[in-house]
Formats: structure tokens, C-alpha cells, sequence
């Protein structure tokens, strides 16, 4: 993952977006010729290219009808990235790698799709340095890749700045990828997801198996937080692997449920692998 | 009980070291992303608290180890019940004579056989004692080595029925039993009861020589004066210039600044000899009180073994630490 090599995602919305850029997602502008959106009279709409024999035989008195469309156009694709401490884990995989290969494959599929695409990066505060404002232009995807891989987080604490972060963002409705490992308080995930909650947002989940699943066999080890650098000590045993897996068990239902309390969508959970067909399928069902 | 005390208490100083385990952070560990996903695992918090402690223990008790505290020896009183006796007993040929100063003829009891006769009782009523005996005319013989064996000593004893011969050196015998009482433990009063028809003569450098032996081996001297009618009284002065003539007299003032417990018994007749040692027999018998002061006792090996045992528990921590998070 060290070369810029991105996986096609497809997505779909299930809404009607405000745009007024051709694109390939359903808007509520009317116009063109993709989505029927009804009758009109002739009259109103003077376009014989679109009248419509069988509406104007159904109607009584007689007259003329044509048909209205919808336009089809494109949005903006935001990704909000996670650059807080517990971003820098490396398990199984790199998770600044895996961040990198996911937030630059959306990016990828976006912008191929004919969509603009942006990106924020949130740690403490918003990261000046690392952004892409929304731009339809080819090699935007490399300039997510190139930000990410270039972004120093040696100063990175906490993820606070989530919220902050819709600021950034155009009112319209946007889809946004919300890219972290979700490992935030219940406060700041509330306000997070509260936040974002007038956008389509499809939180990303990105665990590494040797957080919960690859965990030492026996033994006893200290580990510390990568972001308050508090400091724990775990006797390893086969009863505290069954408690810990447990635990991001019980951490997977919580953040769908509050993902649907919120109104977002569900989860997508990315465990060490990234696979791109699993992604587009998520996103596809849900909309 | 005795009191607490530290050989070399400034080693105490280096104490506040142990508070190093409990205060320093910084241990390698393992970055995790975050501890709030971990659940909360009983026994991983004492086993931090253990190894923390631990380590605290093992500066702890090696600081107060090294500080070498002890107990000072407490004094217990002890109760001793019996006597070592050696019974020094005189055969010299004066001894076959009566109290009358005759040489004995068959009905009349000589000196030595009413001595024979009432040792005879005395050392079977001395069931708790230790007994020996030394026998000397002119040179001492060891009859009976000092234990509990009362038979070896009655054996000894009905050998003197064989009459007595020579002369009387009593500082040999003296000598040869109180020598019987070395290199034993002192768990009773040691006595010697010398039974004895008369003095001798003893020069200075003897004389010290007994001295010393007497306090060495802390023995109290009964003498039993068997005094025929020629004999003169222990209580008698002399006539002046005329003590050589009085060696009996000559050996109880030297007995008497010995610095032992000295008793004499002047016996003219059979029965006098049987109250003497009736008196003898009761005042060996009183219970010795004594106390003993036990040394003072090291104890800081328990600080050590309490050191050794929480560094091995911390080598085994150290041991079954996870070095490696994954094992590929």
C-alpha cells in the first residue's frame, strides 16, 4: 500500500441531491431526460420533443402533455480522516496505510464517477495542512494519497476536531465518509454523529484484529493508551481474550445503534483488510 | 521479649528507595489505541499492583536486611534439679582406723566402712543426681567416671573394702575430679564432696592451681572431716608456730578462701558421718535457680529470604512477560 493503487467502489444515493453540475446521481433539478418526474401541459412546458401521446389521449378535456425529467448531476464527496494518536496503531496492518488506501480509493471511485471530492483531517483541531477542498478534477485521488502519506501526526492527540469539521462542508446534503477508528468518548461520538446528521454519512470503521482477536496467548504485558498514554497492565489468558472480544462485540452493536439513532448509515467495519466489493455492496443495500 | 535493634541503622536510609517501583512509570509497554475499549479485568489490576509491590518489598526488606537488625537476647531463669557430685573419697591407710584412733578390729567399725556404709545410702537416694567417684591415697584413681550410672559408683565404692594404703594427696584427687567435670554442661549444682580423715600439706603453686580449677568448673566443696580422737578440730586455732602440725586445719582455711561455697563436716563418730551428709544431701538438693542470657539474635536473614523470595517472583513476572505482541 505504499504506491498509490486504488480499489473502484460504486455508490448510490437514495436521495435527490441539489446539484447543478451533470453528474450521475438523482437531483431534484428539473430538466434532461434521465428520471420521469411527470406530466406537465403542453402549454406550461412548450417542448414538442417531449410530448406524450397516451397522457394527452387519457386527458379530459383533451389537450397536449409532455413529459418532465429530472436531471442527473453530481455532488460532492467529502472524507473527514481521523488523524488522532490511536490512528497511528500498527497491528496486523499499518492503519495510517489502511487509511490511506481507503480514503484514496473513495476518492478514486468519486472522482471517477464524475463526483467532486474533498477531504478534512481532524485530530485536536482541524489540520490546515492536510485538505483538498471539493474539485472534480482528475488526480484528486493522488492528492488525497499524497496528503495522507505526506501529514505528520507525531503532535496528533485526540480526534476533537470530528465535529468541527462539517463547518468545512456545503450545506447541501453531501454524502460524507466519516474515516476513524471510532476509539473516541461517547460525548465526542454523539456530537460527531449529531453533527453530521443533515449529511448522508457512512461512518468507516477501521480495528486491526490484533487490537481484540490477535491478542499474546499468555503471559502478562503493559499496554498504553495511545492518546491519554495512560498505562494498563493485561494478564493474557484465554478468559481475558473471550472478555476483550466481547467487548468490541458489544462496541460494534453500540456504534450501529447509535449510527441509526443518529440517522447516519450503518457501519462499515474494516478489519486489517480493506476490500473494495465488500464496501461497494454495504453501500449499495444500504441506499 | 527482647528489644529490636539495627547493627548498622544507616542503611536504613536507602528505605525510600522502595517507593521507586510504586513511582516510576515508564516501563516499556505496548501501544494501544485506546484503554477505554479494554474491559476492566480484575486480575490484571492485582497482578499490576503486584509487581509493583513487590518491588517495593524486595528494596524494603533489603534495606532493613542490610541495616541488620536483631533481637536482643532475652534472660530466661532456670530451675535446676540435681547435682553433678563427685565424691572424692580418701583411702589412705589411716582410714582403716576406728574414731577411737585404733586400728579397727572386726566388731569396731573403721572410718572408712562407716563412710562406705553411709555413702552407700546416700548415693541411692540421689536418683536426679550425676555421680562419679575418685578414689587417692598417694596417687587418685578415677573409679567411676560422672553420670548417671549409681551402679559403676556402688562398685567402686564396695571396692574400698579392700582397706586403704599410703598416703594422703588430696590436691591430686582434687584435682583429677574436678577435672571429670570439664566439657560437661552445667544443668546442675557440681559438687565435691570430699570424704577425708585428714590434711595434707599443699604448696602455692598447688593451691593456685586448685584455685582456678574450683572456679573454672564452678564446683562448691562439702568435706567431710572424718576426725578420729587423734585428730585435731577444723575450728581449733593452733598453738602459734606449731600449724604445720594441724594440716587439716592448714586445708580448711585454704578451703575457706577458695571463693566457692565451702562447707566442712567434722564426723567423730558413724552417726556424725550420716547427719553430714543427710546435710550434704539436702542442700545439693535445693532447686537451682539461675538465669541464662541467650544471645542476642540475628534477624536479618528473614529480611533476605523475604527479598530473595519477591525477586524471584519478579523473575518469574519478569519471565512471563509478553515481549511480542504477535507471534508472527
Amino acid at each position: 500500500m505504499s504506491v498509490f493503487k486504488p480499489d473502484d467502489i460504486v455508490y448510490r444515493l437514495d436521495w435527490r441531491a441539489r446539484s447543478v453540475q451533470p453528474g450521475s446521481h438523482a437531483t431534484r433539478t428539473p430538466g434532461g431526460h434521465a428520471d420521469f418526474r411527470g406530466f406537465a401541459r403542453f402549454m406550461d412546458q412548450p417542448d414538442p420533443r417531449r410530448i406524450d401521446m397516451r397522457a394527452s389521449l387519457r386527458q379530459n378535456p383533451r389537450q397536449w402533455m409532455v413529459r418532465q425529467y429530472h436531471e442527473r448531476g453530481a455532488i460532492v464527496v467529502y472524507l473527514i480522516v481521523d488523524l488522532s494518536a490511536s490512528m497511528r496503531f500498527q497491528g496486523v496492518t499499518d492503519k495510517a496505510a489502511l487509511l490511506r488506501h481507503i480514503a484514496s480509493s473513495i476518492a478514486w471511485s468519486a472522482s471517477r464517477s464524475g463526483d467532486a471530492v474533498a477531504m478534512f483531517a481532524c485530530d485536536q483541531k482541524l489540520r490546515e495542512d492536510c485538505r483538498v477542498l471539493p474539485s472534480a478534477r482528475p488526480g484528486v485521488a493522488q492528492q488525497v494519497w499524497q496528503q495522507l502519506l505526506a501529514v505528520d501526526t507525531a503532535q496528533s492527540v485526540s480526534a476533537d476536531s470530528l465535529p468541527l469539521a462539517v463547518g468545512q462542508l456545503r450545506r447541501k446534503r453531501s454524502l460524507v465518509f466519516l474515516l476513524s477508528d471510532f476509539h473516541v468518548e461517547s460525548a465526542l461520538l454523539a456530537r460527531t454523529l449529531n453533527a453530521y446528521a443533515s449529511h448522508d454519512l457512512v461512518p468507516v470503521v477501521l480495528w486491526d484484529s490484533a487490537e481484540y482477536r490477535q491478542l499474546p496467548q499468555w503471559g502478562w504485558g503493559r499496554v498504553r493508551d495511545m492518546e491519554t498514554g495512560r498505562e494498563h497492565t493485561l494478564l493474557f489468558r484465554p478468559g481475558l481474550h473471550r472478555k476483550i472480544s466481547e467487548h468490541y462485540e458489544q462496541r460494534r452493536a453500540e456504534l450501529r445503534a447509535r449510527c441509526r439513532a443518529a440517522g447516519a448509515r450503518a457501519p462499515f467495519f474494516v478489519e486489517d483488510q480493506f476490500d473494495a466489493q465488500r464496501l461497494t455492496r454495504h453501500l449499495l443495500e444500504g441506499s | 521479649m527482647g528489644a529490636f535493634g539495627f547493627s548498622q541503622p544507616w542503611m536504613l536510609l536507602l528505605l525510600p528507595l522502595a517507593l521507586l517501583p510504586l513511582l516510576l512509570r515508564g516501563q516499556p509497554a505496548f501501544a494501544y489505541p485506546s484503554l477505554q475499549r479494554l474491559p476492566v479485568d480484575g486480575l490484571s489490576r492485582w497482578l499490576e499492583h503486584a509487581w509493583r509491590g513487590l518491588g517495593a518489598i524486595a528494596i524494603s526488606a533489603l534495606a532493613v536486611a542490610m541495616a541488620g537488625p536483631y533481637i536482643t537476647g532475652k534472660s530466661t531463669e532456670q530451675v535446676g534439679h540435681g547435682a553433678h557430685i563427685m565424691v572424692v573419697l580418701d583411702r589412705s591407710a589411716s582410714m582403716n582406723d576406728d574414731f577411737a584412733g585404733q586400728r579397727s578390729e572386726g566388731d569396731k567399725a573403721s572410718k572408712m566402712a562407716a563412710a562406705r556404709s553411709v555413702l552407700e545410702r546416700f548415693i541411692d537416694r540421689s536418683r536426679q543426681d550425676l555421680l562419679g567417684m575418685v578414689t587417692f591415697n598417694t596417687s587418685p584413681i578415677m573409679v567411676a567416671p560422672l553420670s548417671g550410672d549409681r551402679e559403676a559408683a556402688l562398685a567402686g565404692l564396695r571396692a574400698t573394702d579392700a582397706g586403704g594404703v599410703g598416703f594422703t594427696a588430696v590436691a591430686k584427687g582434687l584435682a583429677m575430679g574436678l577435672d571429670s567435670f570439664r566439657g560437661k554442661p552445667v544443668t546442675g549444682a557440681r559438687v565435691i564432696l570430699l570424704v577425708s580423715d585428714g590434711g595434707a600439706h599443699l604448696d602455692g603453686k598447688t593451691r593456685d592451681l586448685l584455685r582456678a580449677s574450683f572456679h573454672r568448673q564452678s564446683a562448691a566443696l562439702y568435706w567431710i572431716y572424718l576426725r578420729d580422737s587423734n585428730g585435731g578440730s577444723l575450728e581449733q586455732v593452733p598453738e602459734e608456730g606449731n600449724e604445720d602440725a594441724y594440716p587439716e586445719y592448714q586445708l580448711h582455711t585454704y578451703f575457706k578462701t577458695l571463693g566457692v561455697p565451702y562447707r566442712a563436716y567434722e564426723a567423730e563418730n558413724p552417726q556424725a558421718v550420716s547427719a553430714a551428709l543427710a546435710d550434704v544431701a539436702r542442700l545439693k538438693n535445693l532447686p537451682v535457680h539461675y538465669r541464662v542470657a541467650e544471645p542476642r539474635r540475628d534477624v536479618a536473614h528473614y529480611g533476605y529470604v523475604l527479598a530473595a523470595l519477591a525477586v524471584l517472583v519478579l523473575l518469574l513476572l519478569h519471565l512471563s512477560e509478553v515481549k511480542q505482541w504477535r507471534t508472527t
